[in-house]
């Protein structure tokens, strides 16, 4: 038997009949391409995401740190360590992190906050905002009052409508509003949310009376060396992993081990929304399956029609075939898109 | 048209059987028809509503398989081919106007009328062909509506402008003009048998109307499921 399914102009038939066929339905069928598009696209937005930020941690890792090396301590640092900083050299730098009330007596209020007294040049990486620019690293800065100087959370001196210049009590401690911080090199907009930060000079922590033994306090060192880490402080480093670390109860970070954690946390966040991408797929997937069944079921007269007609079976078939191709091939590739262009849209939206 | 020297049907039914298995009822609705009918000639059905009019023109058509007995349509024997091999014959050799019309409700009426000619690749000059056929039964003005804007009668005349275009051998019609009036079915008639004039298309008609039942040359009384009369 000849028929003239011969290639190309049967095919042409097949398209073009797809095409006329889903008249009155395109906006259902935009409906099912939409939830295939929605789907990959949260998919392909996790994926591209994790590349981007995987990319970023290994450009900026250094950043992140703001140092080559962090040692971090619970309690003072031991003559011990100290000797051990001596002998790692490099520029260093100190914080003490302590929580605490402030209070300011202009208005009588009183907040719980995140006092870090520091000294050297931290970060000694990455870009720090403060207002007026340039407060961070903490240098000595001349106040009006003469009180001892003062960095507070931007957004702690909003809801208390205080300005610069204006005075701020840290346990016994007054200080004079010196700037406001916008953004600390290394942390996210989040990171003064909870508990605002308040940058004083290590040589006033002491005045405050807050620090005295059993306080809950972070101390930390932070070095930077020319050449990055090198063999040599790696050596030393192993070399006192083993007992003065132990000794002085020390942790200790370098640029590697940061982003080796940043990566992993990073990696685990990403697992789950992987796996919360391919549940709405598959979820997605048997909605769509489902509405292509009442789909199909619905043109099942048409194509008993087209069949009486002379149609093959597999040229019946392959109509509907189109239809639902396309609507896979084009929501695929505009869920593509979407997860690509997410990337572009989310820092406006996180900054 | 093919050259046939020795005259042979076109359509011949040899002791056609169908039966139906259902809810515990065994049913006969066709029981050992058959009947000749030679290329050009006219036939129509006729018998009360249930008789197995629709069931017979069906199998004719090769629409559906009989329980037993043979058919041959265009030399064919249908009882030997596949579902896709009986479709190509319909396609190239068959007209079928359905009782309840049986348009595509996507498709304008001149796309529902194209149809079969772009199924045999007859692209060319198909539209004009759909065009004319339509103008021939009253719609040239309603070519562009979808089946859902035309009338119940409108939408047989489309059904029978479908059946006609591609110039079929053999047309089956069920009651053609079951939905009509005596002013609309006259030229519904009237294209019927002119096809059989011009073309020398043989024509199946299942029809309630004695007068359309009188202008064929043959008819077939039927009664459950057996022919009662015929000449
Ligand atoms: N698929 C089927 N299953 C069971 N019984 C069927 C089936 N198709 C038809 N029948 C029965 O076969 C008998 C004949 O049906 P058919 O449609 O051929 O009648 P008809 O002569 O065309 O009637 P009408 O003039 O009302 O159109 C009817 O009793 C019908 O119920
Ligand atoms: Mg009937």
């Amino acid at each position: 038997m000849e028929f003239h399914s011969k290639g190309l102009p049967a095919t042409f038939w097949t398209v073009s009949m797809a095409w006329r066929d889903s008249r009155g339905q395109r906006k259902i069928l935009l409906l099912f391409m939409l939830c295939v598009a929605a789907g990959i696209g949260a998919l392909v937005a996790v994926a591209s995401l994790r590349d981007n930020l995987d990319g970023v941690i290994e450009l900026q890792s250094r950043s992140l740190l703001g140092a080559d090396l962090e040692l971090a301590t619970r309690q003072p640092f031991t003559p011990e360590l100290l000797n051990f900083a001596q002998q790692l050299g490099g520029e260093q730098a100190t914080e003490v992190r302590l929580r605490s009330m402030a209070f300011f007596p202009q208005n009588g209020e009183s907040r719980f906050v995140q006092v870090r007294a520091v000294e050297g040049g931290f970060p000694f990486y990455g870009e720090s905002e403060t207002e007026p620019a340039g407060l961070l690293p903490m240098r000595d800065i001349q106040t009006r009052s003469g009180l001892p100087p003062a960095i507070v959370e931007n957004s702690l001196l909003q809801q208390l409508a205080l300005e610069t210049g204006e005075t701020i009590r840290l346990g016994t401690l007054e200080f004079e509003i010196a700037g406001s911080l916008l953004r600390v090199a290394g942390e996210s907009e989040l990171g003064g949310f909870f508990a605002p930060r308040i940058y004083i000079r290590a040589k006033d922590l002491a005045g405050t009376g807050l620090l005295t033994t059993g306080s809950i306090a972070r101390h930390r060192m932070y070095f930077q060396f020319t050449a990055g880490l090198g063999e040599r402080e790696r050596s030393l480093l192993n070399a006192a992993r083993e007992d003065l670390f132990i000794e002085s109860g020390v942790e200790f970070t370098t640029v590697e081990s940061r982003s080796r954690n940043l990566r992993r946390v990073m990696n685990n966040i990403f697992d789950f929304l992987n796996l919360i991408g391919f549940v709405a797929l598959v979820l997605g997937g048997i909605g769509v399956g489902g509405a292509v069944q009442v789909y199909i079921k619905e043109k099942l007269n048409t194509m008993a029609l087209l069949r009486c007609l002379g149609t093959s079976a597999t040229t019946t078939f392959r109509i509907y075939l189109w239809q639902i191709v396309a609507i896979g091939f084009l929501g695929s590739t505009i869920g593509s898109a979407i997860g690509v262009s997410v990337q572009f849209l989310l820092p406006v939206f996180f900054g | 048209m093919t050259t046939q020297q020795q005259p042979a049907p076109i359509l011949s039914v040899h002791d056609l059987r169908k039966d139906y298995d259902g809810g515990g009822h065994h049913l006969q609705i066709l029981r050992s028809v058959s009947f000749d009918l030679m290329p050009g000639e006219t036939l129509s059905i006729v018998g009360p509503s249930g008789s197995g009019k629709t069931t017979l023109l069906g199998l004719c058509a090769g629409l559906d398989e009989p329980s037993s007995g043979t058919v041959t349509l265009a030399g064919h024997d249908m009882g030997t081919l596949s579902e896709t091999e009986r479709g190509s014959v319909r396609a190239r050799h068959v007209g079928f106007v359905f009782q309840s019309f049986q348009l595509i409700g996507s498709l304008t009426a001149l796309e529902n009328v194209m149809i079969p000619l772009e199924l045999l690749g007859q692209n060319k000059g198909a539209r004009e062909k759909a065009v004319e056929l339509l103008r021939r039964v009253g719609l040239e003005d309603r070519i562009h509506h979808y089946p859902l804007q035309l009338s119940g009668g409108e939408q047989q005349r489309v059904a029978l402008a479908r059946a006609c275009v591609h110039q079929p051998a053999i047309l089956f019609a069920d009651e053609p003009t079951g939905n009509l009036d005596s002013a609309t079915s006259a030229p519904i008639v009237e294209l019927m048998f002119g096809l059989n004039r011009e073309m020398g298309t043989t024509l199946v008609l299942v029809t309630h109307d004695a007068n359309l039942a009188r202008s064929t040359q043959k008819c077939l009384k039927m009664q459950d499921g057996s022919v009662i009369e015929s000449h």
